[in-house]
């Protein structure tokens, strides 16, 4: 059976975890909601030629975020799988209930992962919802929470000893202290992150949780 | 036909038929806002005809402050440099905004000109009603010319060029050398202590107070507060800095630096690689430069082989400490001032504070040699716009501290474990020594000296093996949270992700295929499973959470809060154990400032007591009480339990560490407790029984607010 949402067609769903229990548990919804799930057996190897070969074997992805607990698997993240994937137009999830997801993920790469499940069991309907989503987004259709906004970003403080910074984003919440990475800011920005110092940058403001806040075209004021 | 506009002073010229040509004026108005708010205070100004002196390649400039403690003062400035014609004078300074100061062309002694645009000096000659410019050229050996300015003369006028200035010239006596003399006359306001403090700090500081100063210029303040000042400056102690940390950057963009010691003898050296890993190796891109840095480490015994004493070094490197700039020679303010630690060294110090130095201690400075004008200067004379070299600048001598940090930390290791394994051998040589003394001694007084020494050696001993021991419990709980950790993550990860897909895929298809059959014979052993994996799953998140590096950050705490995250953490384990809470908080939301992890760690601490203790039995059901009460400035909490109280040890014992009366309990608990609640400056007691009839603990803290 394929799904079919919009104008597009799923049936192959390619399965991304270095734990083959886990694959094969991520597998028996996807057959549930009658799609055929394509096991990824083998190592990922270079991601550029990984995703040259994609389109061949699946029309979508549902990557696990830890793929390199497994000896060789991969050299990467399932958050850099599925943005990639977004990248180039194919619908990916990514599925974790690894407690430091938020502290690892990369700002900007959110922007491009429109699905995060934080479940070890997504049931059936879960997966088609987030199939749907990622389509409806990938021909430019924001919801509300994932919509970016251009926004001014003050530095609060930043520390060095953990390389974070904490900014606040007075168009959303005063009061709330977002930590970013300060490896994952674009190189003219990082250079120059001080307390009290302001930058513009894109934004989805609507999103619930400050989890869920991407990061992307930051502007140096 | 011309146009009939002709007649209006405010159009200056009719070039041709149909045509005007006009000019934009300025309001004499405009001099005051230009010179008094583009250059914020008095200092600043009168520093700006330092430097004139300077680009005039004078070598002594003198400045002198008279009456200035009263409206009506004066201040001159007086150098010994080429002087101005009436050509410099009419095209140069006279015009505003606009620098007749090349920086590319060097002045005849070579000098790259500091001063520009002029609105610096427009502020130091508005200060007072009247100024004085008088000049002696050194291209015309018997003249002088004499200006006067007026300001109240532009006060009757609309536009600046109504008032016209009169340059006398004059034959100067054989005997008057070259120089400028400006004298600004009735001064209208009180020029402060701070005020000519700053000054007289900026005028030491102009050239630098390194003692290597090629230029050969010398600016001289005549002001009472200056003395102590000059004195400070006057004293160099670069040499007695434990260390120097040197650092260059070529014309190519790439760096090296080197530390050296007290005696010039190299301690570590870095290439370019080295120092720019962190952006991968790529070039620095900004004018070449130097970046020397001397730190002292203030401590009595850093300074008992040097001759200098610690009391004179520490005011001078509270008056000069810090990082300055010297652009082309001369200072930029403010990088180096008080309060102004441009390269965050303060702030990297106090979150690594080891090996790491301070612009208290440490005194340094960047020579640029910047020829090309890559780094421009605000207007207002507050420092360089930010431009990518400037940035680039700031990132080299950051990736320069950080790296000298990284090598300090380094050899700090190695003197440790150095100092750990030689410390046995120097006891056991110590003792020999102490043994030979005493064999020395008359022989009455042998034994009762020997006795009192066995005492001595034997108590320190018991001392020394209380340490060990703690220290080894302590690295033993930290392997332990270590591995609990490692666990932690990876029973959320594979084990627990299988168990919840397949007994998930188990629940969806036997419901579908089963039907009614599923409810009856499945439901329950299905649902069991799950339950019990999502309690493993807190179980580990649990200690996930206390692992969280935010919370080990200084800031507001909020008690309540806390309290709170904690209790809903242990919520599995209280419900696994049938024990309820009873939450008793005072009104507000009492906070403290300190790290999040040491409120937690206490009331962790105090649960997971009440938690072991209900093992060893209840006095009725399984109950904790959390009370909070405000005590003016300190926030009381109480922790009572229903167990069996403090049985079987003192009350005054369980606060030491080690001490336990559970099997396979570490005893750490209430030590932590007792030091954590110090460490926030408050008081801990304990009471056998409580209400509830088991132990209670009682915590004082102290509180800023609620």
């Amino acid at each position: 059976m394929q799904l079919r949402i919009g104008t597009r067609t799923l049936d192959r769903i390619l399965v991304v975890d270095d734990d083959v229990n886990a694959r094969q548990g991520y597998g028996y919804p996807i057959e549930d909601l009658g799609l055929r799930p394509i096991f990824q057996k083998k190592p990922l190897g270079e991601l550029k030629i990984f995703m040259s070969g994609l389109r061949r074997k699946a029309d979508a992805v549902f990557s696990d975020y830890r793929l390199r607990i497994q000896s060789g698997y991969a050299r990467f993240d399932g958050d850099v799988l599925v943005a990639e994937c977004y990248r180039k137009g194919i619908p990916a999830i990514l599925c974790t209930t690894y407690t430091d997801v938020d502290s690892h993920l990369n700002r900007e790469n959110l922007r491009y992962i429109p699905v995060l499940l934080r479940t070890n069991d997504p049931p059936p309907e879960v997966i088609r919802d987030g199939y749907a989503k990622c389509i409806d987004e990938l021909k430019g259709n924001f919801l509300p929470s994932r919509k970016a906004w251009r926004t001014l970003i003050r530095v609060y403080d930043v520390d060095t000893s953990q390389h974070e910074c904490h900014v606040v984003i007075p168009g959303r919440n005063l009061e709330e202290k977002i930590t970013l990475r300060l490896n994952d800011l674009p190189g003219n920005i990082k250079d120059q992150v001080t307390p009290d110092k302001r930058f513009h940058a894109q934004v989805n403001l609507g999103a619930e949780s400050f989890r869920e806040l991407y990061f992307t075209n930051w502007e140096n004021d | 036909m011309p146009s009939s506009h002709g007649e209006s002073p405010g159009r200056v010229a009719m070039v041709e038929e149909g045509m005007t040509t006009t000019k934009i004026r300025f309001a004499a108005d405009i001099l005051r806002r230009l010179g008094e708010e583009l250059n914020p205070s008095a200092d600043k100004g009168i520093l700006e005809l330092v430097k004139n002196a300077y680009d005039a390649d004078a070598l002594n400039c003198v400045i002198k402050l008279t009456n200035i403690d009263t409206p009506g003062g004066s201040i001159s400035v007086h150098d010994d440099g080429d002087g101005m014609t009436i050509q410099d004078i009419e095209e140069g300074w006279l015009i505003l905004g606009r620098s007749n100061k090349r920086q590319s062309q060097r002045t005849r002694l070579g000098r790259i000109p500091a001063g520009s645009k002029g609105l610096g000096r427009l502020a130091a000659l508005r200060m007072g009603t009247r100024a004085l410019l008088s000049t002696k050229p050194r291209s015309e050996k018997n003249t002088e010319y004499n200006l006067l300015i007026d300001w109240a003369d532009y006060r009757n006028v609309d536009l600046i060029d109504d008032v016209a200035l009169t340059i006398e010239e004059q034959t100067r006596s054989p005997k008057a050398k070259n120089g400028t003399e400006i004298t600004i006359e009735n001064i209208q306001f009180r020029i402060t202590r701070p005020a000519v403090r700053r000054l007289a700090r900026e005028i030491l500081l102009l050239s630098g107070p390194f003692g290597d100063d090629h230029t050969g210029f010398k600016p001289i303040l005549f002001a009472p507060e200056f003395k102590d000042l000059e004195s400070l400056v006057k004293n160099k102690y670069f040499k007695d800095a434990d260390y120097h940390l040197k650092c260059s950057l070529s014309e190519n963009g790439r760096a090296k630096a080197a530390v050296v010691d007290w005696r010039g003898a190299e301690l570590f050296s870095a290439d370019h690689s080295e120092l720019a890993t962190d952006r991968n190796t790529s070039p620095y891109k900004c004018p070449a430069l130097v970046f020397d840095l001397w730190i002292f480490i203030l401590k009595k015994e850093s300074f008992a082989t040097k001759l200098v004493n610690l009391a004179d070094v520490r005011p001078w490197l509270q008056e000069f400490g810090g990082v300055h700039i010297y652009q082309n020679g001369l200072r930029v303010t403010p990088y180096g001032d008080p309060g102004n630690d441009w390269l965050d060294m303060n702030l990297r110090r106090t979150q690594s504070p080891e090996e790491r130095p301070s612009t208290n201690t440490s005194i340094g400075r960047v020579t640029i040699l910047d020829t090309t004008q890559i780094l421009i200067q605000k207007t207002d004379r507050s420092g360089f716009v930010e431009t990518e070299a400037f940035i680039e600048i700031r990132s080299l001598v950051q990736d320069a501290l950080e790296w000298m940090a990284k090598r300090r930390l380094d050899e700090a290791e190695k003197r440790r474990t150095k100092a750990r394994t030689e410390a046995p051998a120097k006891t056991a040589e110590s003792k020999i020594q102490l043994d030979a003394a005493i064999e020395k001694l008359p022989k009455a007084a042998k034994e009762p000296v020997k006795k009192a020494v066995i005492n001595a050696w034997n108590a320190v001993g018991k001392e020394i093996h209380r340490y060990q021991q703690e220290i080894q419990l302590y690295r033993t709980l930290s392997t332990v949270g270590i591995t609990s950790a490692i666990f932690a993550h990876e029973s959320s990860g594979s084990p627990i992700k299988v168990i919840s897909q397949s007994i998930g895929t188990i629940e969806r298809r036997a419901k579908e295929m089963l039907g009614k059959q599923y409810d009856a014979k499945l439901e329950q052993p299905v649902q069991s499973i799950s339950k019990a994996v999502k309690g493993l799953a807190v179980l580990g998140n649990a200690t996930l959470k206390l692992l969280d590096h935010e919370k080990r950050r200084m800031g507001r705490v909020d008690i309540h809060q806390v309290t709170e995250n904690v209790l809903t953490t242990f919520q599995p384990f209280f419900a696994g154990r049938s024990v309820q809470v009873k939450k008793v908080f005072c009104e507000g939301a009492p906070y403290l400032r300190g790290s999040e992890a040491a409120v937690e760690s206490i009331i962790t601490n105090l649960l997971n007591n009440s938690i072991a203790a209900f093992e060893c039995g209840a006095k009725s059901q399984r109950l904790i009480e959390i009370k909070t009460e405000m005590l003016g400035s300190m926030l009381r909490i109480t922790i009572a339990d229903s167990g069996p109280g403090i049985e079987g040890i003192s009350l005054r014992e369980i606060w030491l560490p080690g001490r336990t009366t559970r099997k396979n309990g570490t005893g750490l608990g209430l030590t932590i407790v007792r030091d954590t609640v110090k460490d926030l400056g408050g008081n801990v007691d304990a009471m056998e029984t409580s209400a509830l009839g088991g132990a209670e603990i009682i915590i004082e803290l102290p509180i800023i607010g609620a």
